[in-house]
């Protein structure tokens, strides 16, 4: 398994027209190294969200290009996008999403069951994923019997078990106490390493930020700078 | 997504709203019992009519009347059209009056013509006849009755004794209504004993109508208008089964014409020189009935088969199964109506649920998919509880109207449930359900994955 290689070419993105439109991102242009992580730092309203969901094609750019391993994936219709998100990228939130009526191993099969997968082996697979993310003894709790950290990591694991190209995740440390934030930023580290996933993270927290290899800072929808760890 | 997986999310989503899923049923299933039960009743009700005046009206026999027009046809487009048929052209002596019917005797050479017609085995008058009343010989009861000439187009079929012979004279057969009206148990009892018919003579008149004109006077103003009256006694031959005729008092055509005669006071009625207004014709064939139809029309005439009064007794039957079919479409749309409410609130209830889905990777089209198949599922619920419910009321109607109104009569289904009518009615169903839930659905399906997702 291997991550995919990403390239923004002048990613434009306005909401609204007219006089209240509003330019989200403005011509950003990057390349994401296939198993790299990026840390993606701003403040409310930099564009940071915004720039995670036209990656992982919950959204559309207004203009510019998007790759993902040679493929443009600007122009995908709904239908395309919608096989993509399921087929190569993972998404964690910062409220988690989780559905509520269903229990820890039933949200983590979600995704195999929006796939096609068979009921068994379904299960399988979300248990180990459950599993990796230290949660085998509480799948069959629903979310509001778990705690936010706990939430949070079978979130991880809804978002690890297609074992997708691309874990885009974003402010996944924002519902959570520093400790339960650290915590599952080194689950999403290790994984990270051991799968060789792309993985964005984006966050306004220069601590969860400290754990990537590369820092990428926007301001008002621009990129501003870029860090590596230990440059 | 696999189907099985599809349909185990949307009853997932029904339980988990059972309150508001139940009230769904409910509503379809009030819809779904009023189409199962007017379908019911009209199939059952258009089976008994066909039953009845096939089993009563023998179909060899037609009416044939002098006139280009019969008068059954004259006064059924007079009064409610000709049910969706094109206005026919009217010659010069026709008209649209009821009133401007022309009744005439037959000529002695129409009759012969008649006679002459291939396939036409008999040819008899059509005999006019009342009864006052019937009662036992020696008995002060008495009873109504309709009395029947043999030959009139009306079968006889016979439960107990027998029918008429060539040489019945003074003899009846009665409904077997009439073994309960004389305190009798069992037809042996009945058959063989003499009856008294009274006949009230009704002068001045062509067919009698005047003289129900003068009972009506007699009503209205209690004044007696002296008229003369014969008792004519007959022995009882035979009983007829039971059926819609419980009233009926078969005579021979003898007897028949003897009756009538008297009736009317007229004693040249029904010989060559006045045979009759109207005549019965039997055909040798029932498959015949058509050309001998086409024959008789060409010849200037006019009749009447069991098919002609069968198809106006449905016709007039189709504007009541209309007004029903209706009712039960209202029902059924009221029902559809609260489905799309359901649907309108659950798909902006489940806002951020439809938004995790979507990001999750499935596709606009599955979203749609799933909340059609909620409604699907609403409606086939609701369409079986609608159909078992009907059919259990059904049944009991029938019992109860099998031990009331139509004891006796061996067990009639007025609730009749072919074996297509429940997959109609859940199709009806169905079909209101989805399109009810075809809106919400597509919203569902429309929605933005980012917009939904912040949706608390």
């Amino acid at each position: 398994m291997s991550g995919a290689k990403i390239i923004l070419e002048n990613i434009h993105k306005r909401y609204g027209s007219g006089e209240t439109s509003v330019d989200a991102i403005r011509g950003i242009s990057l390349v994401i190294e296939a198993g790299e992580f990026v840390a993606v730092v701003g403040s409310s309203g930099s564009g940071k969200s915004t720039l995670l969901h036209i990656i992982g094609a919950l959204d559309r750019p207004t203009s510019g290009r998007l790759f993902v391993d040679g493929k443009d994936i600007s122009k995908m219709d709904d239908t395309d996008a919608a096989k993509f998100r399921n087929e190569t990228v993972g998404f964690v939130f910062q409220n988690f999403y989780l559905q509520m009526h269903l229990t820890a191993i039933e949200n983590v099969e979600l995704p195999l069951l929006i796939r096609g997968v068979s009921p068994d082996k379904r299960r399988k697979l979300a248990k180990a994923a459950l599993d990796a993310v230290g949660l085998s003894e509480r799948i069959l709790h629903r979310p509001n019997q778990l705690s936010g950290g706990e939430c949070q990591r079978v979130a991880i694991a809804r978002a690890m078990v297609t074992e997708p190209k691309i874990l885009l995740a974003d402010e996944p440390t924002g519902n959570l106490d520093t400790a339960r934030g650290m915590e599952i930023m080194r689950i999403i580290e290790r994984l990270n390493k051991e799968r060789l996933m792309t993985t964005i993270v984006v966050t306004h927290d220069s601590a969860v930020a400290a754990i990537a290899r590369r820092r990428i800072y926007l301001c008002d929808g621009v990129i501003v700078r870029e860090e590596y760890a230990g440059v | 997504m696999r189907a099985s997986d599809m349909c185990m999310m949307a009853l997932r989503d029904l339980k988990r709203h059972w309150v508001r899923t139940l009230l769904n049923l409910i509503g379809i299933g009030i819809g779904a019992l009023a189409i199962s039960l007017v379908l019911s009743l009209s199939t059952g009700l258009r089976y008994f009519i066909h039953h009845q005046v096939t089993t009563l009206a023998d179909p060899k026999v037609m009416q044939v009347f002098p006139t280009k027009q019969s008068p059954l046809s004259f006064v059924t487009s007079s009064i409610i059209g000709r049910l969706g048929k094109p206005p026919r052209k009217i010659d010069e002596s026709g008209g649209m009056n009821p009133g401007a019917f022309n009744l005439r005797y037959f000529k002695p050479s129409e009759i012969t013509s008649l006679k002459e017609t291939p396939h036409i085995a008999r040819v008899t008058p059509g005999v006019l006849v009342f009864i006052d009343w019937i009662a036992l010989e020696g008995s002060s009861d008495r009873f109504e009755g309709v009395c029947i000439p043999e030959g009139e187009g009306f079968k006889m079929d016979i439960a107990a004794g027998r029918g008429f012979t060539e040489n019945s004279g003074r003899e009846v057969v009665l409904s077997y209504k009439y073994l309960e009206a004389f305190g009798f148990k069992r037809p042996e009892e009945l058959i063989g004993k003499n009856v008294v018919l009274s006949v009230t003579k009704c002068p001045l008149t062509i067919g009698g109508t005047v003289g129900l004109l003068e009972r009506l006077f007699e009503w209205l103003f209690k004044r007696e208008i002296k008229s003369d009256n014969i008792r004519i006694t007959a022995k009882v031959v035979g009983l007829v089964k039971h059926s819609l005729l419980s009233m009926a008092v078969f005579v021979p055509s003898r007897l028949g014409l003897e009756i009538a005669r008297y009736f009317l006071d007229d004693p040249s009625l029904h010989t060559k020189e006045k045979f009759a207004l109207v005549v019965n014709v039997t055909v040798d064939d029932e498959k015949n009935i058509e050309e001998v139809r086409k024959a008789i029309e060409k010849k200037g005439m006019s009749c009447i088969t069991v098919e002609d009064r069968l198809g106006f007794l449905l016709g007039l039957f189709f504007i009541v199964e209309i007004g029903l079919g209706v009712f039960a479409g209202i029902a059924l749309l009221v029902a559809g109506l609260g489905i799309g409410n359901t649907l309108v609130s659950s798909v902006y209830e489940r806002r951020q649920e439809i938004g995790i889905m979507k990001a999750l990777g499935t596709r606009s089209g599955q979203i749609t998919n799933l909340f059609c198949l909620e409604a699907v599922l609403l409606g086939l619920g609701g369409g079986i509880l609608g159909c078992v419910i009907a059919f259990v009321l059904a049944s009991i109607a029938d019992t109860i109207i099998n031990l009331t109104f139509a004891e006796g009569w061996g067990g009639v289904t007025f609730f009749l449930f072919n074996w297509w009518l429940p997959f109609l009615t859940l199709a009806f169903c169905i079909g209101c359900a989805l399109l009810a839930g075809a809106y919400p659905a597509l919203n569902a399906g429309r929605l933005d994955p980012i917009r939904s997702l912040r949706e608390e």
